[in-house]
């Protein structure tokens, strides 16, 4: 049993070092991340005292186009966001204004742990850092490439340091850690339940964990995933944002 | 004894007289300084806390150091009624405060946004001295009473629409587009740079958070002490609320004090070097004139310790005639700077207003800093015409006839 365990990992181990960081990093992306996709979504945002679940709809077009439409509750309800390219605006129908958001955003997205700047404007992983492949660890029971990543001194990116986990099985990515300038951990990403969603191997559920706040998370939930959508001309564009549905 | 040295002190008027104005003048000086060191914080304390945030505040535990909406109380179980029954509570003031992005055309700006109900405020906000373009709003409409600072800021003037935007009560989104009703003039210049007030139940409207207050101001009677009552209300504050005074509240406040306060204690402790050095020179004057009456007086057989005791009583006479003097004189200058303060202008002004200080010299009437100074004086006075009594000591009568 014992041998076992040492050979798998001495397997795993040889296995890392075939491997390019960067392609997996971009494998991984393209699985999610950066694929045209259309999306139902829930969105449950935990507290000690109280919880509070919110529908959305995602539309997503490449790395750098991403609309999404709140659906419910009814008080944010027709709520947008989009993305294309580096600008950023958000759409509020109850002053029925589009304001424009700053490029580099960590406040909390719409009072759940995501800041904006995880859900609306990542960022490329790839692009954005340099990649070292750490070794193979298991995360629950997932053998995962750990790879640390660091910011190129040009990218304008929040972090300090990344570290995330690789599926060897999937290429998914099933935890990615956030540090500051500081190498303190600020907040955990988590993907569970993978499963076969629109034709693919994903994780149904995405976590994020604070890590300075017992007890606070916010789970988004894949109700449904398109990855045949297509999508109009103008469709990220401003003019959409009131009509879009 | 006592009647020689009172003797004395007529027989040279003009050296007396010069003796008690060097004391006079050195207690003006350091009262002066010092009051407008201690006025102004006096003056800034008394703004920010009396007229403004409260000297009790109540919250929901742990909402001041988070500040956030979801630490908030239901105004419909605050056992507020209570509270006002105790000794020195003049009433409770309820508010709910918030921070929100503000925007007009391009311009947008961080705020704090508070909900009031102005007939019931503090001094500070009650906004009826302050507006100084507009009115002040109806209860629960759509208007906003913008701070000046704020106004120039985003270029907005009475009859513009706002646009809120920010984040509500657990987490829900909170917007809103107002009405600016009005202009105040907030005296905190921090606060005159990003405070929006709204109505009460318009500002619960916004956050969605529906009879909820974040901040139940403890109004007190003036003249009352903050910490008796203090003591009084927080047995009945039970586990889920806080009460904190202004020391708690504003921290940064006490510590820019202090800090300040140091430098003054630096500034002083040179000006009394100075101060010690002329009382000094005075002595030195008043002994070199007399070398020869001593010289007269030792020789006639006065015993030299008699003289120095005279001559030493003389000068307590005098430093304590030029303290009061000073301490007494002073007065009414304490009292015009308080009511008059002095108006900085020009770069001054602007420097003073970069780190939030109203541009505006203001004095304490504090009588504690008169006694203290004039104390300080007169200590030195004594220790200096030990100078005197030395110089006695070895006095050599006929030596010191001929020079």
């Amino acid at each position: 049993m014992k041998l076992n365990h040492i050979l798998t990992f001495l397997l795993l181990s040889a296995l890392s070092f075939g491997q390019n960081p960067t392609q997996l990093l971009r494998e991984a992306e393209a699985k999610l991340g950066s694929a045209d996709v259309a999306a139902e979504v829930s969105i449950r945002t935990v507290r000690p005292k109280w919880e509070r679940t919110m529908e959305a709809k995602i539309w997503n077009k490449g790395m750098d186009k991403t609309m999404i439409l709140i659906t419910g509750p009814t008080r944010e309800k027709g709520t947008v966001f989009l993305r294309n390219g580096d600008e950023v605006w958000h759409y509020v129908p109850g002053i029925r204004k589009i304001i424009a958001l700053p490029a580099a955003m960590v406040q909390s997205w719409m009072g759940t742990d995501f800041t904006n700047d995880a859900l609306i404007n990542a960022g490329s992983l790839v692009e954005d850092y340099e990649h070292k492949l750490l070794g193979v660890v298991s995360i629950e029971g997932n053998p995962c490439y750990q790879i640390e990543l660091v910011p190129k001194p040009e990218a304008a990116v929040v972090w300090g340091k990344v570290v995330t986990h690789i599926s060897v099985k999937h290429t998914l990515q099933l935890r990615t850690e956030f540090y500051d300038e500081d190498d303190y951990l600020v907040t955990t990403l988590l993907a569970k339940e993978i499963k076969n969603l629109g034709g693919q191997e994903l994780p149904y559920k995405l976590t994020i964990m604070p890590a300075d706040e017992e007890g606070f998370y916010t789970e988004m939930t894949y109700k449904e995933l398109d990855f045949n959508f297509t999508f109009p001309a103008g469709f990220f564009e401003r003019s959409n944002m009131k009509l879009v549905q | 004894m006592l009647k020689l040295a009172w003797r004395n002190i007529w027989r040279n008027k003009v050296r007396s007289t010069i003796t008690i104005a060097a004391v006079m003048f050195c207690v003006i000086f350091a009262v002066v300084l010092r009051s407008f060191q201690v006025g102004v914080w006096e003056h800034m304390v008394d703004d920010i806390v009396a007229n403004n945030f409260g000297y009790l505040q109540v919250h929901q535990k742990g909402f001041w150091e988070e500040q956030s909406l979801d630490l908030s109380m239901d105004q419909a179980t605050l056992p507020s009624d209570q509270w006002r029954e105790v000794d020195g509570v003049r009433s409770v003031v309820r508010r709910l405060e918030s921070f929100s992005l503000v925007s007009m055309d391009q311009n947008n700006r961080g705020s704090l946004v508070l909900g009031i109900e102005p007939q019931h405020e503090l001094p500070g906000l009650q906004l009826t001295d302050q507006i100084v373009s507009g009115n002040v709003f109806e209860p629960g409409s759509d208007q906003v009473v913008v701070s000046e600072g704020l106004a120039e800021f985003l270029k907005v003037v009475v009859g513009d629409s706002l646009l809120f935007l920010s984040q509500g009560y657990r987490g829900a989104s909170a917007y809103g587009q107002f009405v600016v009703s009005g202009i105040a003039k907030i005296s905190n210049p921090e606060l005159n740079k990003q405070l929006v007030l709204m109505p009460l139940q318009t500002a619960q409207w916004m956050y969605n958070g529906m009879g909820l207050l974040t901040t139940a101001v403890i109004d007190l009677e003036p003249g009352v002490d903050h910490k008796e009552v203090k003591e009084a209300l927080q047995p009945m504050m039970g586990e889920e609320l806080e009460l904190l005074e202004w020391e708690e509240l504003f921290p940064e406040l006490i510590q820019t004090i202090e800090a300040d306060m140091a430098g003054g204690q630096i500034f002083i402790t040179i000006l009394y070097f100075i101060i010690s050095f002329v009382l000094l020179g005075t002595v030195i004057m008043m002994v070199s004139e007399r070398e020869r009456e001593f010289g007269i007086l030792v020789s006639i057989g006065m015993r030299k310790s008699k003289l120095a005791f005279v001559t030493v009583l003389e000068n307590l006479i005098l430093t304590l005639g030029g303290a009061i003097v000073g301490m007494t004189l002073v007065k009414p200058l304490q009292f015009y700077f308080k009511y008059n303060p002095i108006d900085l202008s020009g770069q001054m002004k602007e420097a003073i207003e970069q780190f939030d200080f109203e541009p505006k010299l203001y004095t304490t009437t504090s009588y504690i800093i008169n006694l203290n100074h004039g104390a300080i004086v007169f200590i030195i006075g004594v220790l200096v015409s030990s100078y005197a009594v030395w110089k006695i000591m070895k006095l050599e009568p006929v030596k010191s006839m001929r020079s």
